[in-house]
């Protein structure tokens, strides 16, 4: 392994460490009355922060400049010595794919209150069918729209869960599918 | 003659028409999540949540132990018959379920996994029943040291467990221990990690923590590998299910009392999930069983053993949960989150208030019964069942993400907890990705806030003497064991390195 995969590999660990570093650093600073010779509410933070960063640099280093020996391993790493076995029959995965889905994701939660539940959750599941490689639109839409009439339905009538109803046009769209539903 | 007496009024309240209906939904819907490949029975008790905020406290218990204890079975059904583990804790039944399956012989193997599921379920709900009120009478005597100890032991068992590296698993485990400190702390008041959000200041709810690591970082691990499953099999409904008969049973009788014992005592143990247990009841049958080297063959030792070992560790699992208020798993952790929701600590008090305590007894018996269930399940309606395969993974991952995210929203009408989800649901599919398991850090920010509060009660109690961990009997026992626990993974590393050497 070339030294720019083996920085890329302690990446991780490094970015833990700064930011254990950085709350370690808030933990020292946490605003309370002092009471003589009793520990504050930063100790034990402080305690947990210290054994990450000592864990995170430890591994910085072994993977930067360290061997490619094997990792010390957990009492159950019997469970990955079957390389025979894939809990399911999948593909490879694609990052591009999970991050366009992660941005659906934050899109939909901003504008889940102005849109409403009904409409903002039917374009998300299309969306996310799409984004996951479903490419059958028509069973795509009917699904999406069926899952939201599905939550509108159990949650408001069944469950007694006020979803948000959006505004505007959107607020009429809602109350539309809830008296459809005959939800009052 | 109590328990007796208690466990009657349970059995009699489990026939109250909501808490029966709970129980055969959970039945249900726990064999349905632990068939599908991704889903799984975490998932499902996760899920299955929300639908508890407004059931009173039986009903909601049974539904989310029935969920758990189907779980651990219904796998077995795809496992042996197209050798696709629903689960983890299913790998091990395809050594010798498929291979009997493929022998021609696929109803025997059925029948084998049936009887040992409800042997094993039925073994250590006994165990459980007759352990619950003295491991709650000891549990009443633990002081802040001994209390701090136990919940030491489960973090590092937690860790030492760790099927992947043991850093990784560490590094999980402060960062949920980290998660769980944020928020207004309850002894001086003082405001930690909170920078300056109203929203953290109450905390990270943990079952938010659950439900998007679990949840959505499940479902996003899935949109990478696409919503598709390639090469789904043609599901085979005409299978039945075929029992071995007496003499065949009697010839493995010490392969059921080794799995039962093990995967109780395991499940006793936090972090030796049903996964854990099945695969070192395998493991031991592999070891020290009559048969062993004919073991991967399609031997009956090799189904029962595992499948024993899975289904055991459940009642083990509620043994800590309900006696010291200590979950011990996933599923465990969201059973201790709705006990909290309606308003129920589970500890050794919810034995000594008697309206508390046939609550306790319901669930006891709603166990045997979920046990007897879903067997009665396995062997009539599970051709239904495993047709949830037929469902696409793109329907089947919308509705997982709607779950969760109303879910979330339901707990208190508020989208900052959608957020957490998301944000949580991310850092799932990094820790996914990174190869670091996620149980350590789930149990750390649920376990965390225990912990701490009994280490600031000793140190304030002792003076900040820290020896007193080491002091006590009962607690220096627990840090030794802990210790050990976490030196021995250590030890077999060195071992190992030094053998390749020579």
């Amino acid at each position: 392994m070339n030294q720019s995969a083996k920085l890329a590999k302690a990446a991780p660990y490094v970015l833990l460490l700064a930011a254990s570093a950085f709350l370690y650093y808030r933990a020292l600073h946490f605003d309370y009355t002092r009471v003589p010779g009793r520990i504050g509410p930063g100790a034990w933070p402080r305690m947990i922060l210290v054994l990450l960063m000592a864990v995170s640099a430890w591994q910085t280093v072994r993977l930067a400049f360290g061997s490619a020996a094997a990792s010390l391993k957990g009492i159950a790493s019997i469970l990955d010595e079957d390389p025979d076995v894939s809990l399911a029959l999948e593909a490879p995965p694609s990052a591009a794919r999970v991050w366009i889905g992660i941005a659906l994701t934050f899109a939909f939660l901003l504008a889940f209150e102005t849109v409403g539940f009904f409409a903002a959750s039917f374009v998300y599941l299309a969306a996310l069918m799409f984004v996951g490689g479903y490419r059958r639109l028509v069973p795509a839409l009917a699904v999406s729209l069926a899952s939201s009439v599905f939550f509108v339905f159990i949650f408001m009538k069944i469950v007694y869960v006020s979803l948000p109803l959006g505004r505007g046009p959107f607020l009429a769209l809602s109350v539309t599918v809830m008296r459809l539903l005959g939800i009052h | 003659m109590d328990i007796l007496h208690f466990l009657g009024i349970g059995f009699t309240h489990i026939l109250i028409l909501q808490n029966f209906e709970m129980l055969i939904a959970g039945l249900l819907v726990g064999m349905a999540v632990s068939i599908m490949p991704g889903l799984g029975l975490v998932m499902g008790v996760v899920l299955a949540l929300p639908f508890t905020y407004h059931m009173p406290i039986e009903p909601s218990i049974i539904l989310l132990t029935a969920i758990y204890v189907s779980g651990t079975y219904a796998g077995c059904f795809t496992a042996i018959l197209y050798r696709i583990p629903g689960e983890p804790m299913d790998v091990p039944l395809l050594w010798d379920g498929y291979p009997m399956a493929q022998k021609g012989k696929p109803a025997k193997a059925l029948g084998w996994a049936l009887v040992a599921a409800l042997i094993g379920g039925l073994f250590s709900s006994t165990v459980m029943v007759a352990l619950a009120v003295p491991m709650s009478r000891v549990a009443l005597s633990f002081g802040p040291p001994d209390y701090f100890a136990a919940v030491f032991f489960g973090l590092t068992m937690v860790v030492a467990l760790a099927g992947t590296s043991l850093v990784n698993a560490f590094i999980s485990l402060f960062i949920g221990l980290i998660v769980g400190t944020v928020g207004v702390d309850p002894i001086f008041g003082a405001y930690r990690f909170t920078f300056g959000s109203t929203i953290l200041e109450n905390g990270v709810p943990y079952v938010m923590v659950l439900v998007g690591m679990y949840g959505l970082g499940e479902v996003f691990n899935r949109l990478g590998k696409g919503l598709k499953l390639h090469g789904q099999p043609k599901v085979e409904t005409r299978v039945k299910t075929d029992f071995p008969s007496l003499a065949e049973l009697w010839s493995v009788r010490w392969t059921f009392i080794r799995s039962s014992l093990l995967g109780t005592l395991l499940g006793i143990v936090p972090g030796a999930g049903a996964t854990i247990t099945s695969f070192i009841s395998y493991g031991v049958e592999k070891q020290y069983g009559a048969r062993r080297e004919l073991l991967g063959t399609g031997m009956p030792e090799g189904i029962v053993a595992p499948q024993v070992g899975s289904t055991a560790s459940v009642a083990g699992h509620m043994i800590p949960l309900l006696t010291l208020g200590i979950p011990g798993s996933g599923a465990t952790a969201v059973i201790l989150a709705a006990f909290l929701l309606h308003g129920i600590q589970p500890g050794p008090m919810l034995f000594t208030d008697p309206d508390s305590r046939v609550v306790v007894y319901t669930i006891l018996a709603s166990l045997f019964a979920g046990v007897i269930g879903m067997c009665v399940i396995g062997f009539f309606w599970i051709r239904v069942v495993v047709k949830v395969l037929r469902i696409p993974q793109a329907i089947l991952s919308a509705i997982v993400v709607l779950f969760c995210i109303v879910g979330a929203y339901a707990n208190r009408n508020s989208v900052s907890d959608v957020w957490v989800i998301a944000i949580f649901g991310v850092l799932g599919y990094l820790f996914e990705k990174l190869h670091f398991p996620i149980a350590p850090m789930v149990l750390g920010c649920i376990l965390g806030p225990f912990a701490e509060n009994a280490y600031m009660q000793t140190m304030i109690s002792y003076h900040n003497d820290w020896t007193m961990f080491f002091r006590e009997r009962l607690s220096g026992t627990l840090m030794l064991i802990s210790f050990a626990a976490l030196l021995f993974p250590l030890a077999r590393h060195l071992i190992a390195r030094r053998r390749a050497g020579a």
